[in-house]
């Protein structure tokens, strides 16, 4: 490789870098320039009063609130719906799995994975179709049809990241307490887990990140652009990715458009303050075991 | 010995490793059941290759696949020269305080809402591409796979680099210490014993392009003919089953989003099957 | 072309660090041309970094840093080796490093051995076979390899992974050779065999050996050193 091969392929590297910080960067500030300027009370509340809209009095029809809500109702419900059976699962993965049966689960997690979130809409959509059938004909796409799609979006990661943190524990203490006279069980909830809270937990935030910002689950599944805050689990409900997507293309003046920059704003801090919180965690925590053992 | 209750508890850990597989092929098992009429009239391998022009009763999803084809493939030539470009520039180039600052950068991309880069995609870049290349509305498969690109770059970055990274420390510092400047290093040295990793980020990238829908739906025009050009509107399987979805469901218009489903499953399973099969092979090559 | 008495070496005030902690204390000291210097001292002192600052290897250790000077005699002109315009690859092939574990790249023997001209920009194929011939047989390997050259060299044994390094290092011809523990990973035998190889390199360039055992130390060296906590003391 002569010089002029080198100085290319370190020009190349370079631009490459720099492209993407601009791309990135333009992006932000792009959102900011545009969007920062809606941010207010108004855009949240509409014409309601906040104080009103916050203690459910008054509806609020034309702010981001229920679509706030919405997103916020969304993520606790499929969180809480995946947390038991990733954990789980991936305590079943990293403690009791053996040799090929542990290769079998892993392959059907990754292809879980690897699922287009389309297809996992439009399998929560086929879902209420069918409990809609046989179940009870009150059954339409709606938060929890919802919530249940993106729970099973989120599963593999949260059985990915449990097995990780579990499995990263080293040998010398996953036998101290087995040593000591511990059953399996014990050993696991006393002793392996909270080694791995700090693994498990920013899996969690990452999964809570993950749903706050699908939108073709949700689309097949039951949100929509005007529903107000959700009566209940069956109804529709709205959400922030939904409302920037439609809001893209159905605003009608420059006032709802800016509605959409600063539901992206918002998303987007939503995201990234889970994001650095996960990060906080994984490293703070981690640090506190460490120095309590 | 174990008490009742504490059996019942490991054999629920059990039941939810078994639920997940189970969910895994009930999503297919779902889309071969509800598409079942399609097979039982042996319209299948017919759809695969006629157009949809439903007022003429033809509800084939060749258009569409073309689309996902075009975009994935124009995202991937844009998205992977990039991806290999900045991943040397953190793990080689600037493997210091520059190249660790970057790939925060990195994985910070990685939680932006794929909505948002659409959203700001259809207010800045559309208007570029339209004014720049004077090409129609400017919401085309070129916009689309832009935007694309920047949304699966950041997941091949973080595979390259950590294969990069992966390569024994004592090859990297034979080749140091021999007088290998870095782009050497990288040329002779790392990258021909990270191709397995290369290819890994290859394949996940373009896994997640196949399988994006918003950046398609709202950035690639949705026109239902087969692309001609990359200025041309396309739509890809994925924005095809949202957009029919909102439409009614007992027709056989519906049921047809079904095959484009399979379709999509069948390619996903091919490619996480191939990244487990490379996987696999690394172990023996270790020395 | 042997140079008596001559400073090969001359480091003045050398402190260095990894993060806040401190690894030499302002050490000063000189070394000969054309000598066997070694190096001893308890493990985990830094016998392993003292070699690294004379071919800046440290630097792709994050959070190190150093202090003082260094100078080298290269090409006949005492060059501060931390001067801003020192080309890193040109001072790696006036120093070569051989290390305490062997590190054949993952290609044939002849691949190995003709990698480090390859990155000087030497091309001619009839050049490249003289000399890894001849630093094979300086290296008291070429009979043992001269049938297998296309094999890949992890194949070889340990004694043998290590004589082909220091080939590998030596086919550039470098003045100074760095050698970390160059024979703790093998039996009395192979190790026998490199000693003999490190006493005839005295002609051709100057030695730095870092070891841990005294009998090998008292074959080798003509000056010994010893570094402890952060200070080196002639022995």
């Amino acid at each position: 490789m002569n010089r002029l091969g080198e100085i290319s392929v370190t020009f190349f590297s370079w631009l490459c870098a720099l492209s993407l910080v601009a791309a990135l960067g333009t992006v932000f500030v792009f959102l900011l320039f545009k969007g920062l300027g809606g941010m207010n009370l108004q855009t949240i509340f509409g014409d309601t009063n906040a104080w009103d809209a916050l203690t459910l009095r008054k509806a609020v029809f034309n702010g981001l609130f229920p679509a706030i809500v919405g997103t916020i109702l969304l993520v606790i419900i499929s969180v809480v719906m995946a947390l038991p059976v990733g954990l789980a699962a991936g305590i079943y993965l990293a403690e009791y799995g053996t040799g090929r049966a542990k290769n079998i689960f892993s392959l059907f997690c990754d292809i879980l994975a690897g699922v287009p979130s389309i297809l996992v809409g439009l399998f929560g959509f086929s879902l209420s179709i069918f409990l809609h059938k046989y179940i009870s004909q009150n059954i339409y796409p709606c938060l929890l049809i919802s919530a249940a799609s993106l729970s099973f979006l989120v599963l593999p990661y949260l059985i990915r990241t449990t097995q990780i943190a579990l499995e990263q524990i080293p040998s010398e203490d996953r036998l101290t307490a087995l040593a000591l006279g511990a059953g399996r069980l014990q050993n696991i909830f006393y002793v392996l887990i909270p080694r791995a809270l700090s693994g498990i937990v920013s899996g969690v935030i990452l999964s809570i990140g993950r749903c706050a910002e699908d939108t073709a689950v949700i689309m097949l599944t039951g949100v929509v652009a005007m529903a107000g805050l959700p009566q209940s689990m069956l109804a529709k409900y709205e959400a922030l990715p939904f409302f920037i997507y439609y809001i893209s293309s159905q605003y009608t003046d420059m006032q709802e458009l800016q509605m959409g920059y600063a539901a992206a704003i918002i998303l987007v801090g939503i995201c990234a303050v889970l994001f650095v919180a996960a990060f906080f965690i994984k490293n703070r925590l981690v640090e506190r075991m460490l120095f309590r053992i | 010995m174990i008490s009742r209750f504490e059996h019942l508890i490991e054999k629920s850990f059990l039941a939810a490793a078994l639920w997940s597989m189970a969910l895994t092929i009930l999503i297919f098992v779902f889309m071969l059941i509800l598409g079942l009429p399609l097979f039982r009239e042996g319209r299948f391998f017919s759809l695969l290759f006629t157009p949809w022009i439903p007022g003429e009763e033809q509800f084939g999803i060749y258009p569409m696949i073309m689309g996902t084809a075009a975009i994935s493939v124009l995202s991937l030539c844009f998205g992977a020269p990039l991806a290999i470009g900045v991943s040397v520039f953190i793990s080689v180039l600037q493997p210091g305080r520059l190249g660790r600052w970057l790939k925060k950068v990195v994985v910070l991309m990685t939680g932006v809402p794929t909505v948002v880069y659409a959203f700001v995609g259809i207010f800045l870049l559309v208007p570029l591409v339209q004014s720049f290349f004077t090409a129609g509305s400017g919401m085309n498969i070129l916009t689309a796979s832009l935007v694309l690109a920047l949304l699966i770059a950041p997941t091949m970055i973080l595979i390259f680099s950590g294969s990069f990274e992966n390569v024994p420390i004592s090859y990297c510092n034979a080749a140091d210490a021999l007088g290998s400047s870095a782009v050497q290093k990288f040329v002779y040295v790392i990258l021909p014993y990270s191709w397995r990793g290369i290819i890994t980020g290859l394949i996940l990238g373009a896994a997640r392009a196949v399988g994006d829908t918003l950046v398609a739906l709202m950035l690639a025009g949705n026109a239902v003919a087969v692309p001609g050009s990359v200025f041309d509107s396309a739509r890809t399987l994925t924005a095809h089953i949202a957009l029919v979805t909102a439409a009614d469901f007992d027709s056989i218009e519906f049921r047809t989003i079904f095959a484009g489903g399979i379709l999509l499953y069948l390619i996903t399973l091919i490619m996480v099957l191939t990244v487990r099969f490379l996987s696999s092979l690394k172990k023996e090559a270790s020395p | 072309m042997v140079e008596e008495d001559k400073i090969k070496i001359e480091i003045e005030n050398l402190s260095f660090f990894y993060g806040e902690h401190r690894i030499f204390h302002d050490v000063s000291t000189k070394m000969m041309a054309n000598k066997i210097t070694a190096v001893v001292g308890p493990s985990g002192q830094g016998k392993s970094t003292f070699l690294m600052i004379m071919n800046r290897l440290w630097e792709n250790i994050p959070q190190a840093r150093l202090e003082g000077h260094v100078h080298i005699l290269l090409k006949n002109r005492m060059t501060d080796i931390y001067a801003r315009d020192v080309s890193l690859p040109d001072l790696r092939r006036s120093v070569g490093m051989v290390f305490q574990k062997s590190n054949p790249l993952p290609m044939s023997i002849y691949k190995n051995m003709a990698f480090p001209l390859k990155l000087a920009g030497i091309k001619n194929q009839a050049q490249i076979e003289e000399k890894v011939e001849a630093a094979l047989r300086d290296a008291f390997l070429w009979n043992e390899v001269k049938d297998r050259l296309s094999h890949d060299a992890r194949s070889l044994s340990g004694g043998q992974q290590q004589r082909l390094c220091i080939a590998r290092a030596l086919i550039i011809g470098p003045e100074l050779m760095l050698l970390d523990e160059p024979t703790s990973s093998l039996d009395a035998r192979a190790a026998a065999i490199i000693e003999e190889l490190i006493l005839l390199l005295k002609k051709r360039c100057t030695v730095f050996l870092v070891s841990h055992h005294m009998e090998q130390i008292a074959r080798l060296a003509d000056t010994v050193m010893a570094l402890e906590d952060g200070k080196i003391k002639p022995v």
